[in-house]
């Protein structure tokens, strides 16, 4: 089987059955929002908000893969990548990979592009077989289910290099004074860089603004099996980081089934880092020019946190969570 | 907060003032356990009195209704006010919730 009896097009509504399907088939027992046949079809009817790409054998649809624009970042995420398992192997991902990278860059309100590969395989494709190759900068300490079971997923960032914007470094950060991060994260990237003050801003994410939901802004589903809550934001009176993220751990109790905690912590907030360390959760990934404010961008660290006792399902990416492991553990000691 | 209510086997928790961090999250957390260990399968809060809710109380709530769910019980919510209604909704919760403006229809639908 080859890629030249493939078809890639845009996904149009009348597909909808058919990727619901393809994702039942191969994440059956998972938190993938995509096995439900109203949930495809609601993206699809979002035009310029959700973005889809299609393989196909005639009327039969072999693989998609997507890319989600997060506005509030004007970063895109690569999503729903699914192949059919007759179809493995015949490069229909990367062929799909390749579509939604430059379809992602030749949009007007698009920055970086995130990844989260689950596998060896996504890894490779998206970072050896497609232009430009994305990097890995960690994992997410497993936030997502499939198969019955929660699994890392990597996270990987890509940037074109005709598009340019102001990042900020401030001298006191982890991208300057960790030689992990630098080495291992940032000269790779060559990402443009000044030196600046960064914003009072603790936490980043998307949350509707709204002067009385705080102070903690979050996403959360209760009947979402993967039981994950992201923290988005801090909109309380409190100044001092330690006392901020003791409100943080006590308001986390109220949400006492969240299995897998995250949020992206501005990267000069060390001592709200280390608070939040103190609580049990560890840095896992560093987000380059993640929060976007005024123009200008500057970077987060992924915090996350599991309180689920079984270890993840890595699939066959050991090596490399255990490698970021070790190296953002130095970054906080 | 106030002493539990009950009717036709539904437990009513009233919940005054604010649900909070600093103010009847903890509360209703012990509150609903208690019923639980007691029994109780159908439990309504009362909102009614209710006039803020931070991520805090938004979190015990959806807690609660897991909890219920789990127990094989049902959970729901009475008299949101709109400052209330708000916040489930930009919290994207308020679809999670069973929510009824006055009690005997509440006790109808939850008997």
């Amino acid at each position: 089987m080859t890629t030249r009896t493939h078809t890639l097009r845009a996904a149009r509504p009348d597909d909808a059955g058919q990727i619901a399907d393809l994702f039942q088939l191969v994440y059956a027992e998972s938190s993938h929002p995509c096995k439900s046949l109203e949930f495809v079809a609601q993206t699809l009817r979002r035009r310029h908000a959700d973005v889809w790409h299609i393989g196909a054998q005639g009327d039969r649809i072999t693989g998609c893969m997507g890319m989600l624009p997060h506005r509030w970042n004007r970063s895109w995420e690569f999503v729903r990548g699914v192949t059919h398992p007759e179809f493995r192997g015949s490069g229909l991902a990367t062929e799909l990979a390749q579509r939604a990278i430059d379809d992602a860059w030749a949009s007007d309100d698009c920055d970086l592009i995130v990844g989260f590969p689950r596998s060896r395989t996504i890894y490779r494709i998206i970072s050896e077989m497609v232009t430009p190759g994305m990097k890995l900068t960690g994992h997410d300490g497993g936030i997502n289910i499939a198969g019955g079971r929660r699994e890392y997923h990597l996270v990987a960032v890509s940037f074109a290099k005709q598009k340019r914007f102001a990042r900020v470094v401030p001298d006191s950060s982890l991208a300057t004074t960790i030689p992990f991060v630098k080495e291992a994260i940032l000269d790779p990237l060559d990402l443009p860089r000044t030196s600046g003050v960064y914003p009072p801003a603790l936490i980043t994410g998307e949350y509707p603004h709204h002067p009385d939901y705080g102070p903690f802004t979050f996403h959360y589903h209760p009947f979402c099996p993967s039981d994950s809550l992201e923290i988005t934001a801090y909109t309380g009176p409190k100044h001092d980081p330690v006392e901020i993220a003791a409100d943080l751990v006590r308001t986390l109790d109220s949400f006492a089934y969240a299995r897998h905690v995250r949020m992206a912590v501005l990267a000069d907030k060390l001592p709200f880092q280390r608070a939040l360390q103190s609580a049990g959760f560890a840095m896992t990934a560093y987000l380059p020019a993640w929060h976007l404010q005024n123009g200008i961008r500057y970077d987060c660290v992924l915090m996350t946190r599991r309180t689920s006792a079984e270890e993840p399902a890595d699939h066959g990416t050991r090596d490399l969570i255990d490698y970021f492991n070790a190296g953002y553990a130095t970054c906080l000691s | 907060m106030t002493e539990p209510g009950r009717v036709d086997a539904i437990v009513i928790l009233d919940v005054a003032g604010r649900l909070t961090l600093e103010e009847g999250a903890a509360t209703l957390r012990e509150q609903v356990r208690q019923q639980l260990a007691a029994g109780e399968r159908k439990i309504l809060v009362d909102l009614s009195s209710c006039d803020y809710i931070d991520s805090a109380g938004l979190g015990e709530l959806a807690t609660t209704l897991i909890r219920l769910q789990n127990a094989g019980g049902r959970f729901a919510l009475l008299g949101a006010k709109k400052r209330v209604r708000d916040l489930l909704r930009i919290s994207q919760l308020l679809g999670v919730f069973e929510i009824f403006d006055d009690e005997a229809q509440a006790q109808a639908v939850m008997k």
